[in-house]
């Protein structure tokens, strides 16, 4: 298996190197943040970016690549929660769904539909006015909206290959229902499922720095990429800096990811899966 | 002779779905232990429901009627039970080698689910693959068995599928249409490597196919079906000889004929086999028959009739008894 054809531009490659970057740093940048992302330096304010500074700092003279560091941990963490929680309540509906068929089927999919319907930003702005706003009201905001298109996503995958001869077949050897959903109705799906996980990881940071940046989402001090740009956005004109950094952090992690999902969903097509490794 | 049988089928139906009309009505047969068993028919003349209700593996179909597999009934029998025969004791070879597989999992995984499921160890189970792949003729098996089936041809994949089916050594293989997808030199290659495992292991084999040619070769007895009913049994021997149908005789008309000058045309069966929910009324095949009275226009499907070596659903068949005695 060469790495190397399965990257087609050096686009390709730096999203890859990007994406892969952004969760060494989510796993070790406090280890190598080289000043306290909470430590306020009254004498060092909007400090431009410099040897000792590399990103900066901020209004109360916080390093700025500290922070970003540090908020790539958050950032990324909260986006993973998010994800992995609605990932596993929307296959598990979706299978559900998908193999019971008949009223039960139907009830689990308008019950999908309620749900698709609250927009994520509305519903984290009422999350915010009823439990105070934080980043765990953004979210519990992000996994209710964010499960259903799971759920429907699971149970076509699902009900398109339950009929194949091949789940036929392992009925004809004796082999149990729950057997053949672990090692054949969902192996089958994941290829996609994977392709939708990547992008929706761009997706969910995406609405969380922005989340953050209304004010509803993680807290200003907080070493958030999207309450580090609100908390700078007024100094903008004389300290740039301050939004750029955590700006600059989010726009390549969200391209990256893009990025990561277009080359697997074009790596793990089915129409390509026959191509020899 | 009757209690012999390994699997007995009696007045089996088959209906999809909501409608009325059925795929598969009445039919009746008995499988003897080690006995080699061909069915045939057109395209939808009942021949793969009939046995995918056996293993109860029809959706959304209304299965009446008995199976008794060693006297057990399988038609409407739970999961728990049809899971212990299921490919323990009567194994299924499906008719497309390139969907029958699942593309994402490994040949030997394949292979060997169903005795994983039975709670083999992982390298026992592996070690069977390797030596059931040996016995089908893959070569180079333990390392084929660990590739994936898009890396095999056609007619590698149909002894893969076969070699599930015999994984779990089971008492009846069945194979619905097992060399259609293959062409002609790999049709022979498979055929033959069924029929000698039948042998070795002492298996029933059942094969369904629209290849008469298949039959003469590879099973003892012959079922003809046509728009879901039996319309003849008989032996391979006989069959050929002494057709006691005229959908037979059709079918065998229109096989192409070796030292024919190749100036003939082939012979076809004129019309359409009928459409479900709309059968003639009287015998089934009259509309194509050309030996059609007025006799056969009218009441139900003849019933079969038991003669020396099988049976015809044909109300004339004394004449073709009479004509070629």
């Amino acid at each position: 298996m060469k790495f190397g054809t399965y990257l087609r531009s050096p686009l390709e490659i730096a999203a890859v190197f990007f994406a892969v970057l952004m969760v060494v740093l989510a796993l070790i940048g406090p280890l190598i943040a080289p000043h306290d992302p909470y430590g306020v330096d009254f004498y060092n304010r909007f400090i431009p970016p410099s040897a000792e500074y590399f990103f900066g700092t901020d209004a109360t003279g916080r390093d700025v690549f500290s922070r970003v560091l540090y908020g790539a941990r958050l950032t990324l963490a909260s986006a993973l929660v998010v994800i992995v929680i609605v990932a596993v309540i929307g296959i598990i509906i979706g299978v559900v769904s998908a193999l019971s068929g008949g009223i039960l089927d139907d009830i689990l999919m308008r019950f999908t539909d309620i749900w698709l319907a609250f927009p994520p930003l509305v519903l984290a702005l009422g999350f915010a006015a009823a439990f105070g706003a934080g980043i765990n009201a953004a979210i519990l905001a992000l996994v209710i909206t964010w499960w259903p298109g799971y759920a429907r996503l699971t149970r076509a995958l699902i009900v398109e290959t339950k009929d194949k001869d091949f789940i036929v077949a392992a009925k004809a050897m004796g082999v149990g229902k729950f057997r053949t959903i672990i090692f054949h109705l969902i192996p089958n799906s994941l290829d996609v499922l994977f392709v939708q996980l990547s992008l929706d990881v761009a997706a969910v940071i995406l609405v969380i720095s922005g989340l953050s940046f209304i004010g509803v989402g993680a807290q200003i001090p907080l070493a958030e990429w999207g309450a580090m740009i609100a908390d700078g956005r007024s100094a903008m004109s004389r300290a740039w800096w301050v939004v750029f950094f955590p700006g600059l952090a989010i726009l390549l992690t969200a391209v990256s990811f893009n990025l990561v999902g277009d080359i697997l969903r074009r790596e793990l097509d089915p129409a390509l899966r026959r191509r020899e490794f | 002779m009757q209690s012999v049988n390994i699997l007995e089928v009696e007045s089996l139906s088959v209906r999809f779905g909501e409608s009325s009309a059925k795929a598969v009505e009445e039919i009746s047969f008995g499988l003897a232990k080690g006995e080699t068993l061909g069915i045939a028919g057109e395209s939808g003349s009942g021949k793969t429901a009939s046995i995918l209700s056996i293993l109860g593996l029809l959706q959304r179909a209304t299965v009446e009627g008995s199976a008794k597999f060693e006297g057990q009934e399988l038609i409407g029998a739970g999961n728990k039970l049809l899971n212990r025969i299921r490919g323990k004791r009567i194994g299924l070879v499906l008719q497309d080698p390139f969907a029958a597989l699942d593309p994402v999992q490994t040949v030997g995984y394949q292979i060997s689910e169903g005795l994983r499921a039975n709670g083999w160890s992982k390298k026992r189970a592996m070690r069977h693959s390797i030596q059931l792949l040996e016995e089908v003729g893959v070569p180079s098996a333990p390392q084929r068995v660990n590739a994936y089936p898009h890396q095999f041809s056609g007619g590698m994949r149909q002894r893969v599928v076969i070699a599930m089916a015999l994984a779990q050594d089971p008492d009846i293989l069945i194979a619905d249409e097992p060399t259609t997808a293959l062409d002609v030199r790999i049709q022979k290659q498979v055929l033959d490597l069924m029929k000698q495992q039948c042998e070795n292991r002492g298996m029933s084999l059942i094969v369904i196919t629209h290849d008469l040619g298949i039959i003469s070769h590879y099973t003892d007895r012959i079922i003809i079906m046509y728009a879901g009913k039996i319309v003849e049994e008989s032996t391979r021997l006989k069959l050929f000889d002494q057709p006691l149908h005229p959908y037979t005789q059709g079918l065998l008309d229109c096989l192409p004929q070796i030292g024919s000058n190749g100036n003939d045309y082939l012979k076809t069966i004129r019309g359409q086999p009928p459409i479900l929910g709309q059968l003639p009324s009287g015998c089934r095949y009259h509309p194509r028959c050309s030996f059609a009275e007025s006799a056969c226009t009218y009441g139900p499907h003849p019933p079969l009739i038991p003669i020396k070596w099988g049976r015809s659903a044909c109300i004339q068949l004394d004449k073709f008894l009479d004509k070629s005695a």
